[in-house]
């Protein structure tokens, strides 16, 4: 408890004596920990995105016109029997114009004399269809059926969804990895500075007879501190913009409790292995 | 209680810092060592508090083989060490009196023992009343003391002093020797380094002349 008064009151005495360079750095810090934040909360939000419409992928099978109101049911009941689909809804000529009108405005398709739209069922896909080849092959099986006109299943979308967050995902790895790289740069920086302005106090220590584990875990703890309180930051900043975007624009989710502690935590070892490669410098003491 | 046997310290092909240079001084003892600039008395304290090792003879201090400890014994070696410099080495950005409690700290003494030795070696020095002023708002004096005060607050085996008046002017010179003397008068043991002969004759005590660094003389 001793040790870590006597560390925080170090720490105190670096950052006031030393302000306007201490607090160069934490704002640094902050700054290089943001981006990694916010490549977090987008990726994070995308794999929503891409799941959620997982989740609501639906296949369409078109009917041709001259089906009779009795294939309805029966084709009905043959779809729910196939693997893979877990509800069938279906959608009346009529009905498919009242769509497309809410969606594109009621003037739509007015002039016509006839509704061009076919009748259709609209299935819910199951996970079990997201295997290689499984939703092709079913989607061959119904095209074959004498009433179906065309089946669509929104795969390619969902597949290029897929690969734009995949790469977006690596994309955000590897910043966040040269930014993190960056991060313990600066600390080991800030750092190396802290030790070198203070040389004379090291010395001092040093002749009073000081270990190189007393004079040095302060600077190593004021790495750890600057890197969690700009991580702080950086979490309390992007909460506060999560926020604002919800409200204005579109529903995000920020992180998660555990994540927020993880992240900061994650600025806390950033922190202090920036500064114990800096202490390495002063190996000798 | 320190024994310097046969030391020598040579930087390269130049002349001896030091040659064959062998005393020793008992407990209690005030020991003024002597000789003008580049006599060799900062390198023998140097070599005393293990700053440099020596090129060849042995120092020991109480049970401690000096040249044979290794990089991490050197701390423990100097906290039975205290040293007064010339520029005092006060902490800036710490007050007199913390700047006294850090060589209790490093010993890890408990809080309440720290602050009741040091504001006893504060009042033995006489500047208990500047105890929270930082380095900057002290004269060279009550620098100098508070130097003192640290060196002297963990009881040492030994008190060196390297050159402590030198940055001092006359009165503030005589009245640190006189503290020193009377830290010496309660048992310490201490070494004065200095080019002032005559302040070195006039406290008494023995005398020990380098030249060249060779140990010219030794005057009881």
């Amino acid at each position: 408890m001793r040790a870590l008064w006597r560390i925080v009151t170090e720490i105190r005495r670096a950052v006031r004596f030393e302000l306007l360079s201490t607090f160069g750095s934490f704002l640094t810090i902050f700054l290089a920990t943001i981006l990694p934040g916010i490549i977090w909360v987008a990726s994070k939000n995308l794999a929503k995105v891409e799941s959620d419409l997982r989740n609501n992928i639906t296949m369409n099978v078109f009917l041709r016109d001259e089906i009779r109101p009795t294939d309805i049911d029966s084709l009905k009941t043959r779809l729910l029997a196939l693997e893979g689909i877990k509800d069938v809804a279906f959608v009346s000529k009529e009905e498919a114009l009242a769509k497309m009108r809410a969606r594109f405005g009621s003037e739509l398709l007015l002039g016509l004399d006839e509704n061009p739209l076919p009748a259709s069922f609209e299935l819910k896909i199951d996970k079990s269809l997201f295997e290689p080849g499984a939703a092709e092959a079913l989607t061959k099986k119904i095209s074959a059926w004498p009433q179906v006109e065309d089946v669509v299943l929104a795969w390619d979308i969902l597949n290029r969804l897929g690969k734009i967050i995949n790469s977006v995902k690596i994309l955000g790895l590897s910043l966040s990895l040269l930014v993190a790289f960056a991060a313990v740069f600066i600390v080991a920086n800030t750092v190396r500075v802290a030790i070198s302005d203070r040389r004379k106090t090291v010395e001092i220590m040093q002749l009073v007879g000081a270990t190189r584990g007393y004079i040095l875990s302060p600077f190593v703890l004021l790495g750890g501190f600057l890197g969690m309180a700009g991580a702080t930051l950086s979490a309390a900043v992007l909460a506060w913009f999560s926020d604002y975007i919800s409200r204005s624009m579109m529903s995000i989710s920020f992180l998660e409790p555990h994540e927020i502690i993880v992240f900061i935590l994650t600025g806390l070892l950033l922190g202090m292995i920036g500064a114990i490669i800096a202490t390495q410098k002063y190996l000798d003491i | 209680m320190l024994t310097v046997e046969h030391v020598s310290k040579n930087y390269g092909q130049r002349q001896a810092a030091l040659a064959d240079v062998s005393f020793r001084v008992n407990k209690g003892e005030m020991i003024f060592l002597t000789g003008s600039s580049g006599a060799g008395k900062s390198t023998l304290l140097r070599l005393i508090y293990l700053e440099e090792k020596p090129t060849s003879g042995n120092i020991t201090l109480g049970h401690f083989h000096i040249n044979r400890l290794s990089k991490k014994q050197i701390p423990f070696l100097r906290r039975h060490i205290g040293i007064v410099f010339q520029d005092f080495r006060l902490i800036p950005e710490r007050t007199a009196a913390e700047n006294v409690a850090l060589a209790l700290e490093v010993v890890g003494k408990k809080g309440r023992e720290i602050r009741r030795k040091t504001d006893e070696a504060l009042k033995l020095v006489g500047i208990w009343s500047k105890r929270n002023n930082y380095p900057r708002q002290l004269s060279g004096g009550e620098a100098q003391r508070t130097a003192l005060a640290r060196a002297m607050v963990n009881e040492p085996l030994a008190l060196l002093a390297d050159e402590p008046t030198g940055n001092l002017d006359e009165q503030n010179s005589h009245d640190l020797l006189a503290l020193l003397k009377e830290i010496n008068l309660r048992g310490s043991t201490i070494i004065v380094a200095t080019h002032q002969m005559g302040l070195a004759r006039e406290f008494g005590g023995r005398i020990l002349h380098l030249v060249s660094g060779s140990l010219m003389s030794d005057e009881k």
